[in-house]
């Protein structure tokens, strides 16, 4: 019985194992490419390199300058995540949890403005940021997205819904101001949907390309998303250091999704679908 | 667990002193505040500009010019403007029931307790985190129809090699494929999610009554699960309908019109041919369809939903 | 008096040294290119431009084409245009006819620019209504290149220069390329037990309905096609003229009949034309005079370049070039023109001609560049200087890009054999029609 167990376990794995196997393909080819010499990138099918190389990591991080567009994403995106967290965190508690008139009606505009695709607010958010006089700086990559989304809020306010009420009535029974009651009891709660948020934020950031590539003129301000697209300036793409790039770049993300996911499947579970 | 539908809900409070509701008042804008900034300075007013700008003529040099319905007419009669169209509904009809559907197998699969969970998990949604350039990139050369390695595959098997994006009747399921594979992650974790708030007992219990595992999955799971189904299948709904990254990336609408989905058109009038005006006239028939397809899935899945749990 | 007169002349001296410094305050200029090959050369020639210029400081902007022109179209519609940038004429008549360029006319009468010294058809290239939008900055033309290893595997001769092509059975245009496309068990495609199915090298590679420059449209020249506009700026279309139907249809034929060429995929991502003739798997490709630095940068075999095969009216290649244009609204309108006027003026085209990057658009300096570029190659670079003899201009449209979608996206399907290049022709002149007004 035992045995026959253990054998079913097994070809669990085995099933699980190949189909991540053929879903992560395309990943270990970009690996394989990113430590192959120039001459192997194009002359065969093989998944393992002939002569293992790093140089094109090298290549990248310094020649290609991935190191300055790395520390820029780090410093844009993690601004926008921080903005979003507090800003969104504190409206979702507003929208959740206390009732003030108009409240619905905001909420309803929130909603739908979820639905209005980007490309379309594209050009007026960037005449505001001309007026504003922030083309080409930090500020104009991060200010837009600093005070959170529409979508954040509505994810937070679903979380703050399904706390007890109990909690609510206490705190205002022990006299706490409802500001108080946010910051000290109901935010330090909200970890798995502030986790959720956190991390969906970050990824859209660190990817964005389109908003980058029209506000900011200068190299020094260039982002991950935008470096990488360069790599085609060179007629003659080396793919070996594009990968070892988007190898780079990757990499950072894949380490906050291996330890913010415990955090971020609590938040799914409570948030968004439990409307 | 939660029980309807509906953005407007019912936080009860109990009756509280003028003085305090009025407090109550005050916090709540104040802590709206920051948020609204934002939302009203880089949403509402943009959307607005949008649907001004929907009504003129404007090629982003010279001041834009009233011409009312005209961009509108003028996109009615359009052949391209209505093959996007359809481009973008046949993209969501095939790309969100496959994907839904596959992400949910998946996350039965995973959804028992193994170590490696975490580990898994984290595997499935690296696709997630990938960049629309790179992906595009790396998915043309795997589906270069001379050198690719998914032709290199089937030629080592005695088969004719394909061309997956130079055929206009394939590049579009190309594309789809390519969409399908770098969100699957993601849906697989939402469900997933989902699944493991499901309670024990209930399979404990169906044990007992002798239902095997497909009574299992049909009686207790699919029930279970439905809401975050729903979720899931109205989010990426709304998030495929707006499909942009991807066929830009990797065929540019191309060969010919096949990949040529609405916000890549809407993108290419304002951006390449400078014709904002119906640009923004696309956006807000794009918001209007995205409308549209919600409340229709609302009102004929919405009702199928079991939210008793 | 005399204290007076010193006192005077004390203060006339501060007032003067303080209006110099208060008349000419630093003036900062953007400059935008998109091409690295050359930014080196520009650097050189802005430096310089600075070294004579102290209140100028000029500001490069280096960004990736694709991108170039997106944040162009941002740009113009915010009104942040760099002061002075590249042109392309794939682009020009849009801006142009929109009024982001800044009329250099005036500018260059009221300082007697002597225009003569420059190739005059690349000048014409650059006059909108008349009037003179970019004084011409360099030139292209359109050849082979050929990889020799390739040849000398195949066991065949290098072509010569006098080789040639018809639309009936290819000539020996065809021939040679068929010699060149092999299977993985060494066949070419004109012998017995050839496996279409796993080429290992094409004969030539880069073709593309987005190709128009360096392919197709010398093509139907050559087969005594007019083109796709009767004129600059014209609305009369006649591309559906049999001849240049024919050219169009010979040149979708070298992929979906012959197969001498690999199916195109989308220009700019992997396995592009120019890629895979780095990698060898093609033995030629068309390329414009641009590419030869990146050709000399990456080719690790033996290459050189011949002429685009005689058609049945001889031999033509397009004729282009880039330009400086400067953005109509800029600040500093004196200052950005004194930059375009010594980027594209006779010293500043020595400057960059030093460097061997890029042809000259002012003739007598032609020397310069074959001097720069005699060691680094290729043999035949003299070719691309002979192709200049016969030669077609750049179609001009104030909607160009509209139409140009059009015919891309229908040439497209012809060329991967969906359609016959007639019924893509018929397809895109139904679609052209409320452009050409």
């Amino acid at each position: 019985m035992e045995k026959t167990i253990s054998a079913k376990r097994l070809l669990l794995y085995l099933l699980i194992i190949g189909i991540l196997f053929l879903y992560l393909f395309p990943l270990f080819w970009q690996l394989s490419t990113s430590l192959k010499e120039s001459d192997e990138v194009f002359s065969g099918y093989n998944l393992i390199p002939k002569k293992v190389t790093w140089k094109n990591y090298r290549i990248a991080w310094s020649q290609f300058n991935v190191k300055r567009y790395l520390l820029n994403t780090i410093l844009v995106s993690s601004i926008i995540m921080l903005g979003t967290l507090i800003c969104c965190s504190m409206a979702g508690f507003a929208f959740g949890q206390l009732q003030f008139p108009g409240r619905d009606f905001l909420f309803f505009l929130y909603l739908g403005t979820m639905m209005v695709p980007g490309a379309v607010t594209l050009i007026p958010s960037y005449y505001i940021i001309l007026r504003l006089n922030m083309a080409n700086t930090f500020a104009g990559l991060i200010l837009p997205f600093f005070f959170g989304s529409a979508f954040g809020t509505f994810l937070l306010r679903q979380f703050y819904m399904t706390l007890p009420k109990d909690l609510f009535e206490a705190a205002t029974i022990d006299g706490a101001g409802y500001f108080q009651i946010w910051l000290k009891v109901m935010f330090p709660l909200s970890k798995p949907a502030v986790a959720t948020l956190g991390v969906m934020t970050l990824v859209q950031h660190w990817n964005s390309l389109l908003w980058p590539l029209v506000i900011t003129q200068s190299p020094a301000l260039k982002v991950l998303a935008v470096g990488l697209s360069d790599f085609r300036l060179f007629r003659n793409i080396q793919w070996n250091s594009l990968m070892a790039a988007v190898m780079i770049a990757i990499l950072p993300m894949l380490l906050i999704l291996f330890f913010a996911q415990k955090y971020f499947v609590k938040g799914i579970q409570f948030s968004g679908i439990n409307r | 667990m939660g029980t309807t539908i509906q953005p407007v809900t019912h936080v009860s409070m109990p009756k509280r002193a003028p003085k305090k509701r009025w407090r109550q008042w005050v916090t709540g804008y104040s802590m709206i505040l920051p948020n609204f900034i934002g939302f009203f300075i880089f949403m509402l007013i943009p959307i607005i500009a949008t649907i001004g700008l929907g009504f003129t003529e404007w090629d982003l040099v010279n001041d834009p010019r009233w011409v009312g319905l005209a961009n509108y007419k003028h996109l009615f009669k359009d052949r391209i403007f209505w093959l996007s169209f359809k481009k973008t509904i046949w993209f969501t009809l095939i790309n969100v029931p496959v994907q839904s559907f596959l992400a949910l197998l998946i996350a039965v699969l995973l959804n028992r307790k193994l170590k490696a969970l975490n580990l898994f998990r984290t595997l499935f949604i690296i696709p997630w985190v990938c960049m629309s350039v790179a992906v595009g990139l790396t998915w043309t050369w795997l589906f270069n129809t001379q050198f690719g390695y998914i032709n290199h595959v089937l030629t080592s098997l005695g088969l004719e090699r394909i061309g997956w994006l130079t055929s206009d009747k394939l590049a579009l399921y190309a594309v789809i494929f390519v969409n399908i594979w770098q969100y699957l992650g993601w849906h697989i974790i939402l469900l997933l999610a989902g699944l493991q708030i499901v309670p024990q007992e209930l399979y404990e219990a169906a044990t007992v009554d002798g239902a095997n595992n497909w009574m299992k999955f049909w009686k207790i799971t699919i029930p279970m699960i439905s809401p975050f189904f729903f979720f899931d299948l109205v989010v990426n709904m709304i998030m495929t309908l707006q499909i942009f990254d991807l066929p830009f990336a990797m065929t540019n609408g191309g060969p010919g019109n096949a990949t040529r989905v609405f916000n890549l058109y809407l993108y290419q009038k304002g951006f390449s041919f400078l014709l904002m005006g119906e640009a923004c006239s696309m956006g807000v028939v794009l918001f209007v369809l995205i409308m549209v397809a919600t409340f229709l899935v609302f009102k004929f899945l919405g009702s199928r939903v079991n939210y008793e749990m | 008096m005399k204290r007076v007169t010193c006192i005077f002349s004390v203060i006339l001296i501060t007032l003067v040294l303080i209006s110099t410094v208060w008349a000419a305050p630093k003036v900062t200029l953007r400059y935008a290119l998109w091409d690295t090959n050359q930014l080196p050369a520009m650097e050189a020639s802005i430096k310089e431009f600075m070294k004579q210029n102290p209140n100028i400081e000029v500001i490069i902007e280096l960004t990736e084409w694709n991108d170039y022109w997106t944040k162009m179209t941002t740009g113009v519609a915010a009104r942040t245009l760099p002061d002075v940038f590249w042109g392309h004429l794939a682009y020009f008549s849009g801006l142009v006819s929109k009024g982001a360029l800044m009329d250099l006319t005036p500018y260059i009468q009221r300082d007697k620019l002597d225009l003569s010294i420059y190739y005059q058809p690349l000048l014409e290239n650059w006059k909108y209504q008349g009037k003179q939008y970019g004084i011409p900055k360099d030139w292209d033309t359109i050849c082979i290149m050929y990889n020799k290893d390739a040849f000398d595997k195949a066991g065949i001769p290098y072509p010569s220069a006098d080789w040639s092509w018809n639309p009936k059975d290819g000539g020996e245009f065809v021939q040679v390329l068929q010699k060149l496309t092999i299977d993985q068990n060494g066949k070419n495609c004109t012998e017995k037990g050839f496996d279409k199915n796993r080429v290992v090298q094409y004969g030539i590679g880069g073709l593309a309905a987005s190709e128009m420059q360096t392919g197709w449209l010398n093509f139907i020249w050559m087969n005594g096609g007019q083109g796709i506009l009767d004129k600059p700026y014209g609305n009369k279309f006649i591309l559906d003229d049999p001849k240049a139907v024919e050219a169009m249809q010979f040149y979708a034929d070298l992929v979906s009949k012959y197969g001498v060429a690999p199916t195109p995929e989308m220009q700019g991502t992997s396995a592009s034309g120019w890629e895979l003739f780095v990698a060898g798997r093609v033995a030629t490709i068309p390329v414009g005079s641009w590419q030869l630095s990146a050709a000399r940068d990456n080719l690790t075999f033996n290459w050189d370049v011949i002429p685009l095969p005689k058609g049945p009216a001889g031999r033509y290649s397009c004729f282009n070039g880039l330009a400086h244009n400067i953005y109509a609204r800029t600040k500093h309108p004196e200052e950005a023109w004194k930059l375009a006027k010594w980027m594209d003026g006779y010293e500043s085209q020595k400057i960059i001609s030093e460097y061997g990057v890029v042809f000259p658009a002012i003739p007598s300096l032609i020397d310069v560049y074959l001097e720069a570029t005699k060691e680094k190659g290729p043999d035949h670079i003299k070719y691309f200087i002979d192709a200049t003899d016969q030669t077609g201009q750049w179609p001009m449209h104030v909607n160009w890009a509209q139409i140009f979608d059009i015919i891309q996206r229908e040439y497209e399907m012809a060329i991967s054999g969906h359609y016959s290049a007639k019924e893509a022709v018929e397809l895109i002149k139904d679609q052209v029609g409320p452009f050409l007004r």
